[in-house]
């Protein structure tokens, strides 16, 4: 199964691209998977399948998650934010 | 030329233990000892500042009237060397709402004036005739002197403040420093800026409370060192404080800038667009930080004694011009207007740069009455004419505009800011009122639409789809305000559901609104939220080094319901009611259309149960009001 993973702003300006697709049947899988396929992600944004506290991940728009036992879907899609929502 | 007597009190570490009261009207000043206690439950910036504004401004004082009061309130991290510290705060009644102004700003000025020799500077009064107040800090007590500015008046802040600068030039002496309105506040357009240095203290109005006085510009300096009570210790803190500000958590305001909510806000369908009719916005990738960043020359600016450097200057293709760009004005001039074209939108942001409108109420307003012209409620040919208008018509007649008047045209927007910018007779003469003033003239349909609370214009955060922020807009203090309630960051929160708030919300509201007012009465950048992994400990040593109190997280969590209840104390003397506290009518009849917003609505219900938890949060009574026994157990008096 693959989800989709949406970025915006500094982690979209360190990954060089705006969307990926990567395999996980859970959160933790599917951010490993991230973490996999866009090494500069590593560290800074994902630190052993966990979000760092800078960053937020919504499901779908909706909720923000980052539980990694929190189970996927295959329509779901991941938007990674910056945690600062200030403007 | 007034002198002062050097009196005051000898204050903790990084206050003087006074303020500086000028009366325009006699040219006089007067040095007032600020208790040490006072100092240290106020802290400073709006705290102060409402401590001070609510007693020089007598309560039901006219906004724009002689008799108001004006506070430029320091704080005593100013002059340390903690970044973002450069700060100041500017206090009064404000002419949109009728309520407490609050507004910050940055950079040299902040600097000079504490080293001038005060904690705060207090003008009430009115100039005979339009004047430069002159503040010169060098020495045993400042000297202030009242100067003309004939050949100021009419100018953009930024020009005046230049020229300014350079007739009070001394060499081989300290600079003086500035702040100026532009042709906006001269015309008492009720949301006109005050600036300094391209920075504005933007809402509420405050330029045009100083139009009113016929004060152009405020010039100070000094040479005064602050005394901090423990150098060493602040300055390992200080150290500390600027290697994290570098980090990951504020990597978003350093790469991008606040530009960078555009496309988050469009792809969660929170991005209020024309006139919150809707919630995305098809020309957001046009006009995103990204987008912006590939197609025109940007440079990256900081405050003074700053280390995050969130300013994102951009240049106009073609052209000289280079403006300074946030979410706030990219939202109200462009996806709340129905403007993509990215130029327009810089020129937009350009003209209320030079003209001192605050971006927000400007595009508020606009978006307005283009609804209005849309719906047939406004005929832009025969405008009414606004009811206790702040100030005259401006000179002549306004010239036909010549353009379609509606949603998406950038030359109709542009047109707009300059008509209410100078006060054009007709259409300008109105707008320059704002939209809660505007929809009363109107009334029925037009009441509903117009995007204020409390005459305040809505900022760019979809309230039924955030709901939290819906709550922090109903029951600010100076009305719709993202700022001083930072309630949005409840609403992107693991465990909030931004759709439906409920009495949780209001909880995590409090907090968020408390640690927003210690921030802005420390007063620290809030782009420091996310470095901080305890605000409460860590302020509290931060303010214990300057001090030299043996300040606690308790003590300062009690200063942020002390400073909240302060502000809310100050409204209440005024005249405001629990009925104030809402949203327009939009809000709660039609729901939004669009993407993971779909649905979503506030109910009067729901903003009951929200804002009754909040008023019991705070320790209010069910209506909202601050209860006696609370403002003694708060000190607030």
């Amino acid at each position: 199964m693959t989800v989709v993973f949406e970025l915006f702003g500094p982690a979209r300006l360190r990954a060089g691209h705006a969307e990926f697709t990567v395999p996980g049947r859970t959160l933790g899988e599917a951010l490993r998977a991230l973490a996999g396929a866009c090494p500069s992600l590593s560290g800074p944004v994902i630190q052993n399948g966990k979000l760092s506290r800078h960053f937020r991940l919504s499901l779908n728009g909706r909720s923000f998650v980052s539980d990694p036992d929190l189970e996927l879907d295959s329509s779901d899609r991941l938007l990674l934010l910056s945690a600062e929502a200030g403007g | 030329m007034a002198r002062t007597d050097s009196g005051g009190t000898r204050a903790a570490g990084g206050y003087h233990g006074r303020y500086l009261r000028v009366d325009l009207t006699t040219g006089s000043a007067t040095l007032v000892p600020l208790p040490v206690e006072v100092l240290r439950r106020f802290i400073g910036g709006i705290g102060l500042g409402t401590w001070i504004l609510t007693r020089e401004n007598p309560t039901g004082t006219e906004p724009l009237g002689a008799a108001a009061a004006v506070v430029f309130a320091l704080s005593p991290l100013v002059g340390t060397p903690l970044t973002t510290s450069a700060k100041f705060a500017v206090v009064c009644k404000s002419p949109l709402t009728q309520r407490l102004n609050d507004a910050l700003s940055s950079s040299h000025f902040a600097l000079a004036a504490k080293r001038a020799g005060f904690d705060a500077l207090v003008v009430t009064g009115i100039c005979a005739r339009p004047s430069i107040l002159v503040v010169d800090g060098c020495g045993e007590a400042p000297v202030i002197h009242l100067e003309t500015a004939e050949d100021l008046w009419g100018l953009p802040a930024a020009g005046a403040e230049a020229r300014l600068k350079a007739r009070l030039h001394r060499p081989h002496e300290p600079g003086f420093h500035t702040v100026a309105i532009g042709p906006a506040g001269e015309r008492l357009v009720r949301f006109a800026t005050l600036s300094h240095d391209g920075r504005h203290a933007g809402r509420g109005g405050c330029g045009a409370v100083l139009g009113a006085k016929l004060l152009k510009a405020i010039a100070v300096r000094g040479d005064r060192q602050v005394r901090v009570a423990h150098p060493e210790k602040l300055n390992a803190l200080a150290r500390d404080l600027s290697i994290r500000s570098l980090g990951p958590a504020t990597e978003k305001y350093r790469e991008l800038g606040t530009v960078a909510n555009m496309l988050v806000f469009n792809r969660l369908a929170v991005l209020p667009t024309l006139n919150f009719q809707e919630s995305t916005f098809a020309g957001a990738a046009g006009l995103s930080a990204e987008a912006l960043a590939g197609t025109r020359k940007k440079t990256r600016k900081s405050c003074a004694a700053c280390t995050i450097g969130c300013e994102h200057v951009y240049g106009v293709p073609g052209t000289t011009t280079e403006v300074r760009l946030e979410y706030e004005s990219l939202f109200a001039l462009g996806s709340l207007c129905g403007v993509g074209d990215p130029d327009a939108v810089l020129e937009a942001v350009r003209i209320c740069d030079e003209l001192g409108l605050d971006t927000i109420s400007a595009g508020g307003t606009i978006a307005f009455t283009l609804e209005c012209i849309q719906r047939g409620l406004l005929d832009p040919a025969a405008p009414p004419a606004p009811a206790d208008a702040a100030g005259p018509p401006g000179p002549g007649t306004a010239p036909p505009p010549g353009i379609d008047l509606r949603f998406g045209n950038g030359a109709a927007v542009h047109y707009l800011l300059h008509a209410m910018g100078r006060r054009q007779p007709g259409l300008g003469h109105l707008l320059a009122e704002g939209s809660r003033r505007m929809s009363a003239v109107m009334g029925g349909e037009a009441e509903a639409i117009a995007p204020h609370v409390k005459g305040l214009e809505i900022p760019g955060y979809e309230p039924r789809a955030l709901q939290a922020m819906a709550l922090g807009f109903a029951v600010g203090t100076r009305g719709a305000d993202h700022n001083r309630s930072s309630a949005y960051e409840v609403d992107f929160a693991e465990g909030s559901d931004r759709l439906h708030g409920d009495a949780a919300t209001a909880r995590a509201g409090i907090a968020t609104e408390d640690r927003a007012a210690l921030m802005d009465s420390l007063i620290l950048c809030k782009f420091l939220r996310g470095v901080f992994k305890d605000f409460h400990g860590e302020t509290a040593r931060l303010l214990a080094a300057v001090t030299g109190w043996e300040m606690t997280a308790g003590e300062l969590r009690r200063s942020a319901r002390r400073l909240v209840t302060a502000r809310k104390w100050f409204n209440q003397r005024e005249g405001w009611t629990e009925a104030e506290d809402t949203l327009p009518g939009r809000f709660f009849s039609t729901p939004l259309r669009e993407g993971p917003s779909a649905g979503a609505i506030l109910t009067r219900t729901g903003l009951d149960e929200m804002r009754a938890a909040y008023y019991v949060g705070r320790g209010w009574n069910l209506k909202g009001e601050v209860p006696a026994t609370l403002r003694r157990e708060l000190e607030i008096e």
